[in-house]
């Protein structure tokens, strides 16, 4: 089942000490980038991304994989000793991390969750290898009417989950596939919506699109925070005893294999459902763990258990979702939807031929994955003190120099400083759609589908006019019914949250 | 950031988005269409721009149902202290040269991000120094990105 001569190329690559070094980098940017409450992990891919255009395709994957495993696990740090979450993946990681180093445990409360975090992503690790490969092979099966309805299947489920409502979600998805429709067409290369103008030829290029509406957006955000003195901006962490004996830590993880497993299981059925997202699973596997425990009255009070259910989650959710991004070459999330642009930036196109065309790449990013798992672990070990002062960083250093790098990683792709525009604009647009209520993943999603959406859609019309085929093909007509039933399962659920609402602003 | 939900807003955004559906479907009609090709090029830009329409539609009985509510305040400060300083920035990067407009820029958006007092200040110079030079290094001499050379450089 595993090629050896494309595993050991791919080892050949990953163990290069260059990639290595580079992987170890991204982690720690990664570690950091999570821990810093107001920096997100979507940010800190978004910055990471322009040091890897230079390097090869391989080292270049690395590096953002390191990115991502590190930053789902640097949340918390910062859960655990200020009780504030670095990301959101870390949420539930606060509920019990924050109380047990209150009761003098700092160190078992961030072990714990870091050793957790390893076991976790190692499990989910495995499936990541066959699961990637099973699915690749189903969806060699799909024909363009299964990836229309599997792209309108996923544009729907991110809308209708999407914070805000479901129209304005479905709205923000149409005007990102609008935006893809600028420029030369994907079928017959004919120009559209140019104006004239030889700029807009090439169409809206996605990088600086994604760099605005989510990294220059979330700057103003913060900005905004740090102006009204959000507590979460300013909070610095303390240096604490974070020394402790790791064979018990270890054991106490291990002992409690139910929890671990039953956690990793969540997180990664999580990650493969496109449009969940890493938020859902930490919370999720802690509500049940609590549910399974012979303890629950210790949840909320510093109990092992809940730190190591949102651990393990949270870490398989990132082999949940990559697993997703290969197969299919769908993003669950707004982070994922970064990691594809991340790929697509490297000359990556996954999809169903990733594995086919690029076994040695598919199988390189399961090696970076595992070592990535490994080295955050390392990479804690060695510098958990500078680390906690890395996060200390005055957030008035910090966001001029992030503004900096978004628009050098909207410049440095294709050396055009036209792009750097289209990130200030599409920065205005991100805001403008926060302030109203517009969710930001459905446009970015529309961006990164579009293309791909039309091309299905026109391809299918064109193998046979009938467009009942994307019903009557079974797993398309699936698809499109559970569009259906999400689209339907959210609109009961705004009408029956309104009528709360008015319930209880009668009473 | 403070959100604005309902309302006026939202009918408001629902006329905008009606613009926009109708200027794709005019727009759609200087589209080139090959010969022999059953579905022109202008094909899926109409589907979408009905789909907008239609969720515009929906948005603007929404809206105008809704009832009025109290918008909180907008962040035009926060806004104007990224917006501004940034497109001054992307406007001077051209002119005097991309190190030296990287460098008034960090400059400028410590100072007005952080307290103005002479250590602040000091700081925001040391920093704006150190992005510069790093910048410089990283990205100009290691990874080989061309940047606008301009006046200063």
């Amino acid at each position: 089942m595993i090629a050896v001569g494309a595993l050991a190329s791919a080892a050949a690559a990953v163990f290069d000490p260059g990639a290595l070094l580079s992987l170890l980098a991204g982690v720690l940017v990664g570690l950091v980038g999570g821990a810093i409450p107001g920096i997100t992990i979507t940010m800190t891919i978004i910055l990471v991304l322009p040091f890897t255009f230079g390097m090869d395709t391989v080292n270049g994957i690395a590096t953002m994989i390191g990115v991502y495993v590190g930053g789902e696990s640097g949340g918390l740090v910062t859960a655990c000793l200020l009780g504030i979450p670095g990301t959101p993946s870390a949420i539930a990681t606060t509920f019990d991390g924050f109380p047990m180093a209150r009761q003098g445990e700092p160190g078992r409360a961030v072990w714990l969750g870091i050793w957790s975090g390893l076991f976790g992503g190692l499990i989910a690790g495995v499936f990541l290898v066959y699961g990637t490969i099973w699915l690749g092979r189903l969806a060699l099966q799909f024909g363009p009417w299964e990836y229309f309805s599997l792209f309108i299947l996923t544009l729907s489920i991110v809308a209708s989950l999407s914070e805000g409502s479901m129209l304005k979600g479905l709205v923000a998805g149409t005007v990102g596939l609008l935006a893809t429709t600028v420029g030369t067409d994907p079928i017959m290369s004919v120009q559209r919506f140019t104006f004239g103008t030889d700029l807009l030829k090439s169409g809206f290029p996605f990088l600086p699109i994604l760099i605005g509406v989510y990294g220059v957006t979330q700057i103003v955000t913060d900005v905004q925070r740090l102006r009204e003195g959000d507590a979460r901006l300013k909070a610095r962490v303390e240096q604490a005893r974070l020394v402790v004996n790791h064979l018990a830590v270890i054991g106490e993880v291990l002992r409690g294999w139910g929890n671990l497993i039953r956690s990793t299981l969540i997180g990664l059925w999580i990650g493969v459902l496109p449009a969940v997202g890493g938020s859902a699973a930490n919370i999720l596997a802690y509500d049940q763990a609590r549910k399974w425990s012979r303890h629950p009255e210790r949840f909320g009070h510093g109990s092992p258990e809940g730190i190591v259910a949102s651990e393990s989650a949270n870490n398989a959710n990132v082999a949940g979702s990559l697993v997703t991004i290969m197969a299919f070459g769908i993003p669950g999330d707004a982070v994922t939807a970064v990691m594809l642009g991340a790929l697509l930036v490297h000359g990556i196109a996954p999809g169903p031929l990733f594995m086919t065309n690029n076994l040695d790449v598919a199988y390189a990013m399961f090696l970076a994955y595992f070592v990535a798992c490994v080295a955050t672990v390392a990479v804690e070990a060695a510098i958990l003190r500078v680390f906690l002062r890395l996060i200390n960083v005055p957030r008035d250093v910090l966001f001029p120099v992030i503004l900096v790098l978004c628009v050098i990683g909207a410049f440095a792709l294709n050396n055009l400083w036209a792009d750097v525009w289209t990130l200030f604009f599409f920065g205005i647009l991100g805001v403008l759609m926060v302030r109203y209520g517009f969710p930001l993943a459905p446009i970015i999603l529309g961006v990164i589908l579009g293309n791909q959406i039309e091309l299905n859609f026109i391809r299918a019309l064109m193998t046979n006019a009938d467009p009942r085929l994307f019903l009557t093909r079974p797993l398309s007509g699936i698809m499109l019914f559970l569009t259906l039933v999400s689209v339907a399962i959210a609109v009961w659920q705004t009408r029956r949250g309104a009528r709360a609402e008015a319930v209880e602003a009668e009473g | 950031m403070s959100r604005v939900g309902g309302g006026r807003a939202d009918a408001g955004i629902a006329l905008v988005l009606l613009a926009l559906a109708g200027l794709v479907f005019w727009r759609a009609r200087d589209i080139a269409s090959p010969p022999f090709v059953p579905l022109s090029p202008a094909f899926f830009p109409k589907v979408l721009a009905g789909v907008l329409a239609i969720l515009a539609l929906i948005l603007l009985v929404q809206g105008l149902r809704a009832p009025r509510r109290r918008s909180p305040q907008a962040p035009v400060l926060p806004a104007l202290l990224v917006f501004g300083p940034l497109a001054t920035y992307l406007l001077l990067a051209p002119v005097l040269g991309f190190f030296s407009a990287t460098f008034l820029f960090v400059l400028a958006e410590g100072i007005l991000l952080g307290e103005r007092r002479a250590a602040a200040i000091g700081r925001a110079v040391a920093v704006a120094a150190g992005t510069t030079v790093a910048c410089y290094l990283v990205f100009e001499r290691y990874l080989r990105v061309i940047f606008p050379g301009g006046l200063i450089g």
